[in-house]
């Protein structure tokens, strides 16, 4: 497979969710590593290099959008693909948030993980370009 | 004499510029005198006829000058005299026939102000009697009682916008003290300061004096602060002056307060709803797309999806014992109940979850308990929620206790946690419905905010309460008290 050994770092609190999330994306061939809250993702991220980030939106310590502000700022990992998980009626502005900090997509909970593993095999796959990700 | 030469007439009591004419005139007549005694002086030297049209147009020339500017500067004081005359003569007020002056000079500004001035006073005066002629019938007084009895704020304001009516609920909603209540007052000013948390836009459009409106007012930055709402419509009946408006103000906090909990409410269930329902899609994916997952793993993934239904569904039963709950229609189906045995249940029922956290747990109970007259489920519901909540928010390690004492009148069911905690400023707010703590750790962890709400409404069925005590970070202490008769 062409994604062997990518990395990829799913940051959920909810244990349940990425239980399963680790279960598909190992069985496609990829490594994952799961972070329970944002700073755990932070401290994984400043740690190891990774192909594709999938976080939630709401997390303890440190939410999905400060995440964010951390790779694309402090981190500087301009390119580095950010799924960005969330739940419809938290009023967010999604395609400001979108833009603001390049995510790769957002995903309304409750996800299609067969959605999910679509598009991270078209993100890392290497003739990927963001805006052919199919929906 | 000389007067009479022109045509004038010397009245003694003719207006103050006309006086100042005369005057002026009898003056020039000296000038003329004079330069014809300069004539005859020239011509005595004969050389009157060198300067004599000079010696007699220079003198003409100033004099008509000056009549013609002096007219001109006292035509003000002229008409104002006139206007006051003819009131003099009026027999009534409304007869007085006073006008403003189409003029800009000081003199005509100020006279248009005090006649301005004086409009309104009698404006004033008008309504006042027209009140209290009204006031005075039956019909009359009845209105003004029901007019101070309406719940809603009343007020009409004139074309400046000056409180001209208000009723009692107006300076009550509007927080003014009894001895303050003055009409006369601009009721936009008086308004915006009883609602210093109103946004700008709103208040802008309070100062502008006239048209409709209809806003939303905040005493405070929190809702239970206090929110009015009010209305501006103009007054056309032709029993009020024109520009006149009607205000009404209206006490919304309640409802307010209701719609924030239902949003509240909404916001808590979908997310509640949300996530088992992600997990049971998820793994019901999983399993329908992918083969060959081994037994034992499969059987993990069924165990999954069947513990999230099973949320789901306690979820669903909180709701609608707090539907009932709303309705008034909940039920306790009272029987003799050993209450021992129902604490052994409770406990069978908690076990796992106390084993699963990692806590230690204890239970002190009096050797004999008294049989009591109560719902048992109900009961047992209310004890499960109460540890369960102990469970939930005591970190692994910790210690949760059930303490049962026995008094004269009551028995007291205590569940003691060293759990996080609650603070003092969320600890009265507790038992609200849809209630969650803002403290992050509360956050992360699952809940409707429907648990204790519901434990609260059983214990009052029967008679009894739920009291809290915590400390934060220390640990908590919920007692249920159920009275023995």
């Amino acid at each position: 497979m062409s994604e062997q050994g990518k990395q990829i770092l799913v940051a959920e609190d909810n244990n349940v969710l990425s239980d399963v999330l680790r279960f598909n994306l190992e069985r496609a061939g990829f490594r994952v590593t799961v972070a329970r809250t944002g700073r755990e993702a932070l401290g994984f991220l400043e740690s190891q290099s990774f192909d594709l980030v999938i976080t939630d939106y709401q997390m303890p310590e440190l939410d999905g959008e400060s995440l964010c502000r951390h790779v694309r700022e402090a981190m500087r990992l301009e390119d580095l693909p950010v799924l960005l998980c969330t739940a419809k009626g938290l009023e967010l502005d999604l395609e400001q948030l979108r833009s603001k900090w390049r995510l790769a997509k957002v995903i309304y909970k409750p996800f299609s993980v067969r959605e999910v593993l679509a598009t991270v095999q078209a993100l890392v796959a290497p003739q990927a370009i963001v805006e052919n990700v199919p929906v | 004499m000389k007067t009479e030469l022109f045509h004038l007439s010397w009245d003694p009591v003719g207006s103050v510029s006309r006086r100042l004419i005369d005057h002026y005139l009898m003056l020039g007549l000296a000038c003329i005198f004079g330069s014809v005694s300069v004539a005859v002086g020239l011509a005595w030297r004969d050389a009157l006829l060198d300067y004599a049209a000079v010696t007699a147009a220079v003198p003409l020339l100033v004099l008509l000058a000056g009549t013609m500017l002096l007219r001109q500067s006292l035509r003000l004081n002229e008409a104002i005299e006139e206007q006051l005359k003819q009131a003099g003569a009026a027999s009534s007020a409304a007869g007085m026939g006073l006008r403003p002056l189409p003029d800009s000079e000081p003199l005509a500004i100020g006279w248009n102000k005090v006649l301005q001035q004086l409009q309104e006073q009698s404006a004033f005066a008008a309504l006042d009697e027209w009140l209290s002629e009204t006031v005075q019938t039956p019909a009359g007084r009845q209105c003004e009682a029901v007019f101070n009895a309406v719940s809603d704020g009343l007020a009409v304001t004139d074309r400046h916008g000056r409180l001209v009516l208000a009723n009692n609920a107006f300076w009550v909603l509007r927080g003014t003290e009894a001895k303050d209540q003055r009409l006369g007052k601009e009721a936009a000013p008086l308004i915006a300061a009883a609602a210093p948390a109103t946004s700008l836009t709103t208040l802008e459009a309070l100062r502008e004096n006239s048209g409709v409106l209809t806003a939303e007012l905040r005493r405070g930055s929190e809702l239970n602060q206090g929110v009015l709402r009010l209305s501006r419509t103009p007054l056309l009946d032709d029993t009020f002056e024109a520009g006149s408006s009607l205000w009404t103000l209206r006490d919304v906090t309640a409802q307010k307060l209701a719609d924030e909990m239902r949003n509240q409410f909404v916001f808590t269930a979908t997310h509640e709803l949300r996530t088992p329902l992600a997990n049971i899609r998820a793994y019901a994916e999983t399993l329908a797309d992918n083969e060959g997952i081994d037994v034992e793993q499969q059987k993990g993934f069924y165990n999954v999806i069947n513990s999230e239904a099973t949320r789901l569904a306690r979820l669903i039963d909180e709701l609608l014992n707090v539907s009932q709950m709303e309705a008034g229609s909940i039920s306790v189906a009272r029987y003799e109940t050993d209450v021992e045995r129902l604490i052994q249940e409770v406990m069978e029922h908690m076990q796992p979850q106390i084993q699963q956290k990692g806590l230690q747990f204890e239970s002190k109970l009096p050797p004999k308990l008294p049989k009591l007259h109560v719902d048992k489920d109900k009961i047992a519901a209310a004890l499960v929620n109460l540890l369960g909540n102990a469970v939930k928010y005591t970190p692994a390690g910790g210690l949760v206790r059930l303490v049962v004492e026995v008094d004269a009148s009551a028995m007291h069911l205590r569940v003691e946690d060293t759990g996080i905690g609650i603070s003092a400023e969320e600890l009265p707010r507790l038992c609200e419905k849809f209630f969650r703590s803002r403290d992050s750790r509360v956050q992360q962890i699952g809940g409707s905010g429907l648990g204790l709400a519901f434990s609260q409404e059983v214990a009052r069925l029967h008679g009894g309460k739920i009291s809290v005590r915590s400390e934060l970070n220390q640990g908590s202490q919920f007692t249920l008290t159920l009275p023995l008769s």
